[in-house]
């Protein structure tokens, strides 16, 4: 036999040989290599949604802080029962909050009034020296009046971000001219009316896929 | 390596807006190369493409690049260029447009016969001679171009990249510049013939651009993720109204040009019918 006549011969068992690996590799001992989707994962895809889904849902937090006309705003209470944003951020945020804020609010006011006159959204100002109640409302103004303002002591801020499973606030980065820059978290919290978040969102989440969420867990709720 | 770090192009920047002026390497050296390459040519290769006794160059040439060139720089450098690539799509219109309608005629009509024809014969220019050769073509290339450049997976590729950034500027001005060279091709042909054809052309150009526009403005939501997730240059106008405001000037704003170019061919008729009426 000559070596020429070989060569497809081996070209073919060296190709069996790759595919029977990777098949093999892929099944392991008939079990799946990535795990199957969670309750959460399989709601998220049948109904669209584009927030990240918790394995297990988080309850909504239990804290009182101060609101913008100066009074105390107990979240649970008040949000009982309502799809509800919940955001830390930062006033004198110079990107992520105020693009978050904005495109909320340009996604409540394309959704039909009686599906956004349902949500909440509640900021919470987590740099307690200059986001001031008078200063939040400013800012939230900006984007929406309906928009709830929220701010405290550094103890309550932090004890309301612990609350929520949210790494608290801290002072990132002097800035030239006396300034600094807040690190928080970047993402929102959406309770459904059952009270529990199913879902967090992420930096990046278009107004279209704000419009689409909001209006199908105010309509629907979240399947139980 | 270090120079591959430099923002040389103005291009679309996670970073929130300032004021704060930003000078783009890339610009400037095109800015100048371009200048540069003008003057040199008038001075020292124009005396010997032009018959003895006449003009290298017409004042009103030269005054129709100086203004083509001032304005390439302000739509390409800091602030309309970086407005345009990643802050706000009202920048980006006026940019287009800019580059499209105004600086492309103006640079054609401020570069002598001797000195197109200079360009447009050197190697490897096939390409642009065959345009330039056939109006219909460059017409059609011309609004391919600002198909493709506006489709958001495109814009939205390009416009973070440097180089990407880049090649839709140049863009823009060559299918411009070659779009306009093409329909002056009709200079050749008899006055009255040639404004129609034109006018034709010019119409064209812009109310295709409408269709772009209708969507900008109708849109429920933001097109482009690039100007959505922007911070906002001017905090009262949301990207929303941004995309209207936009789409209204892609409306709008061609008018007074497609008026202009009425206007001159208007004039230019009657004069050719004034010639006539006197030659009878």
């Amino acid at each position: 036999m000559h070596a020429s006549d070989t060569r497809p011969r081996l070209l073919i068992a060296g190709i069996v040989l790759a595919t029977v690996l990777v098949v093999t590799s892929c099944g392991g001992d008939g079990e799946p290599a990535t795990p199957a989707p969670t309750e959460a994962e399989r709601v998220v895809a049948e109904l669209g949604l584009h927030g990240s889904a918790f394995a297990e849902p988080l309850a909504k937090p239990d804290f009182v802080l101060t609101d913008t006309e100066g009074g105390s705003f107990d979240f649970l209470e008040e949000t009982r029962g309502q799809v509800t944003l919940l955001y830390f951020g930062y006033t004198n945020c110079p990107d992520v909050c105020p693009i978050h804020m904005a495109n909320i609010a340009a996604a409540l006011d394309q959704m039909p009034p009686e599906l956004s006159g349902h949500v909440r959204v509640v900021f919470v100002g987590v740099d307690a020296p200059r986001d001031t109640p008078e200063r939040v409302r400013e800012w939230l103004d900006f984007f929406s009046e309906d928009f709830v303002g929220l701010t405290g002591t550094p103890d309550e801020l932090e004890a309301a971000q612990l609350a929520a499973f949210v790494p608290p606030a801290f002072v990132d980065q002097q800035l030239e001219g006396g300034g600094y820059t807040v690190s928080h978290a970047g993402w929102l919290y959406l309770y459904t009316s059952d009270d529990l978040a199913h879902l967090r969102y992420p930096s990046g989440i278009r107004q279209s896929a704000w419009a689409h969420d909001l209006s199908v867990l105010v309509e629907d709720g979240w399947p139980s | 390596m270090a120079l591959v770090n430099v923002a040389w192009w103005c291009s679309a920047q996670k970073a929130p807006w300032t004021w704060a002026p930003r000078f783009y390497p890339g610009v400037w050296v095109m800015m100048i190369a371009l200048l540069v390459g003008y003057v040199y040519a008038i001075r020292r290769v124009g005396p010997s493409k032009v018959a003895a006794g006449e003009a290298v160059v017409t004042r009103d040439q030269v005054l129709s690049f100086g203004v083509g060139w001032v304005l390439l720089w302000v739509a390409t450098d800091w602030p309309v260029g970086l407005l345009s690539a990643g802050y706000l799509l009202t920048a980006h219109m006026l940019q287009y447009m800019l580059y499209s309608l105004v600086i492309a005629p103006l640079l054609i009509r401020g570069t002598p016969y001797w000195m197109q024809r200079l360009v447009l014969d050197a190697r490897g220019m096939g390409w642009a001679r065959w345009f330039v050769e056939r109006p219909f073509s460059a017409f059609v290339l011309y609004n391919v171009v600002l198909a493709l450049t506006h489709l958001p997976a495109v814009a939205d590729t390009l416009k973070p990249l440097q180089f990407g950034s880049m090649f839709m500027d140049v863009l823009w001005l060559v299918t411009g510049l070659l779009f306009w060279l093409a329909i002056g091709k009709f200079d050749r042909e008899p006055e009255s013939l040639a404004n129609g054809k034109r006018l034709l052309y010019v119409i064209g150009i812009t109310l295709l651009p409408t269709i772009p526009g209708a969507f900008f403005v109708y849109a429920e939501f933001p097109i482009y993720t690039t100007f959505e997730f922007a911070t906002r240059a001017f905090p009262e106008v949301s990207a929303q109204e941004d995309q209207v405001i936009a789409g209204m000037l892609m409306w709008m704003g061609m008018t007074p040009i497609l008026l202009f170019r009425l206007a001159l061919a208007f004039f230019a008729w009657s004069e050719v019918e004034s010639q006539r009426a006197g030659q009878v």
